[in-house]
């Protein structure tokens, strides 16, 4: 499944800000910290974001990341 | 803070860059993985590491550019770069080597063979920066 930014919605602003910071500084174990933490808000999501960071696929989350950063699109 | 190094290892092929990420661990690095020149690069400046394992042929920003911009800023110069790639082409390998890799990897690698290699060149690197230490406090001020 594909990730989109209405996906993180869920997430609080401050740990979407961990998430983009701990994958930019590729730090396995701080991302998955933070990845720990999103179960407790959506499971899917958790999973979904589990997948990608497994095939190192950080860049398909900071993209799903920025919208939120630079304001809703609508 | 570890003593073994801190590695970067660099590569597009998500099956790559695991083996080379679980080797590397395995052997007790502190390894971080980038799938693409732009986070590697991000990710070195705003926290060096010990050694840089780049591939060649990636999509947007190859091993070369990646490596061109390693050299080119203060924080990164001094790291060395191995590069790991299928390409080995003299004229390629000694492309290599003018834009700064200190060695080369061919893939398919045995992995007692880029074990070797990273340990060689975080010691030499070890040992130039004593040198570089010892030399600057023995000039005249």
């Amino acid at each position: 499944m594909a990730l989109t930014s209405e996906m993180l919605a869920v997430l609080p602003a401050d740990l979407c800000r961990e998430l983009h910071d701990a994958l930019e500084s590729l730090e396995g174990e701080r991302i998955a910290a933070v990845i720990q933490q999103v179960e407790a808000y959506d499971s899917a999501l958790h999973k979904t974001l589990s997948r990608l960071v497994e095939n190192f696929d950080y860049p398909a989350i900071l993209k799903a990341l920025q919208p939120k950063q630079t304001g809703n699109m609508t | 803070m570890t003593d073994k190094g801190k590695i970067l290892a660099v590569d597009d092929t998500p099956a790559s860059l695991k083996l080379l990420t679980d080797i590397l661990k395995a052997e007790g690095y502190e390894v971080r993985s980038a799938i693409s020149g732009e986070l590697a690069l991000h990710a070195a400046i705003s926290n060096p590491p010990d050694l840089v394992l780049l591939d060649i042929r990636m999509p947007e920003m190859d091993g070369y550019e990646v490596c061109r911009r390693l050299k080119a800023q203060p924080a990164t110069r001094d790291v060395p770069v191995i590069f790991v790639s299928a390409v080995m082409e003299t004229s390629e390998k000694v492309k290599g080597f003018e834009i700064g890799a200190v060695d080369f990897v061919t893939k398919p690698y045995q992995r007692d063979e880029l074990l070797a290699r990273v340990r060689t060149h975080l010691e030499l690197t070890a040992c130039a920066t004593i040198w570089r230490t010892w030399w600057m406090s023995a000039q005249p001020s």
